[in-house]
């Protein structure tokens, strides 16, 4: 199965899914004007993926800020994460928050609690995100 | 516009091309400005909250936007024409929120990201909810018929900023 590779633009993160390594990562800011459209084919490729029934997955992501469409698409690909763990799938899920970002650290604990799925937040130093975005 | 300066104004058409170049220039004042880095993200996310509704509800026309830092209190406001019933909903909407305890705000949040489906415009029926949920019931929303039969709608979030 070819991989999905979508390159960040300065609304919509960089995703990647690779079904041979079993891994998801959403690196980026995630403002699409319509979540539901740009997540679809996301959320299928991870469909056909987790279908495979990988023993093993790995999700990675590293978001700078998302709007209130793109949580629920986010909520959307983690309820799927979770279903794969509910098949047998052990998860490796790695949540990125900088210094001082209560926005997505409450996110994360957000997520867990509803899902009741863990993470593994990883803290890092404050980024500058106009640099870090594509043109 | 000034990436420096404590206010944007705008008044045009919103493209995607000026939501994106507001948005740019939104994250550089706050991150220029703004006293913590959690207003920073949080009233950020409320500007762009408001830019999307704009957006998928303006019916014709131009936008009016402003971010306007005052001492301690931030301002944000947007004001588009939209279709009578889009005006009345937003109405509707805001008023319900303002009536919600913040056990129920939590509740009609976490009923919506829940709910898997998205309006035909994109939404997830989160935006206002996301809004009080980061400043309170500070949220304000107002409308009125113009001659053409448009409806004229304003949401308006003041909040007072942290200190750093």
């Amino acid at each position: 199965m070819e991989p999905l590779f979508i390159p960040a633009t300065k609304g919509t993160p960089e995703i990647a899914i690779d079904a041979q390594s079993a891994s998801l990562s959403v690196k980026g800011m995630s403002i699409p004007e319509n979540a539901a459209e740009f997540y679809a084919p996301v959320i299928q490729v991870l469909e056909q993926v987790l279908n495979m029934a990988p023993a093993h997955f790995n999700a990675h992501f590293d978001l700078s800020y998302f709007n209130s469409s793109s949580l629920k698409a986010l909520y959307m690909v983690l309820q799927r994460l979770k279903e794969a763990r509910i098949m047998g799938a052990t998860l490796s899920i790695e949540w990125v928050v900088e210094e001082e970002d209560e926005f997505m650290l409450e996110a994360s604990q957000y997520f867990c609690d509803l899902l009741g799925i863990d993470m593994q937040v990883k803290h890092v130093p404050v980024r500058d995100h106009r640099e870090r975005k594509a043109s | 516009m000034d990436p420096n300066s404590n206010l944007i104004r705008y008044e045009g058409l919103l493209t995607s091309e000026v939501r994106v170049q507001l948005t740019d220039l939104l994250l550089a004042i706050a991150v220029s400005n703004l006293g913590s880095r959690s207003d920073l993200k949080k009233l950020f996310g409320v500007a762009v909250e408001l830019l999307d509704n704009a957006q998928r509800y303006c019916s014709s026309g131009s936008v009016s936007f402003e971010w306007h830092i005052e001492g301690t209190e931030l301002v944000i406001a947007i004001t588009n024409k939209a279709s009578k019933a889009d005006a009345e909903r937003l109405i509707d909407r805001v008023a319900a929120i303002q009536a919600m305890s913040p056990e129920q705000l939590a509740d009609a949040f976490r009923q919506q990201l829940q709910d898997p489906s998205f309006g035909e415009k994109g939404g997830a029926g989160l935006g206002m909810l996301q809004i009080a949920r980061r400043v309170g019931q500070a949220i304000n929303a107002r409308i009125s018929a113009d001659a053409n039969g448009d409806y004229i709608c304003t949401s308006q979030v003041t909040t007072t900023l942290r200190t750093r």
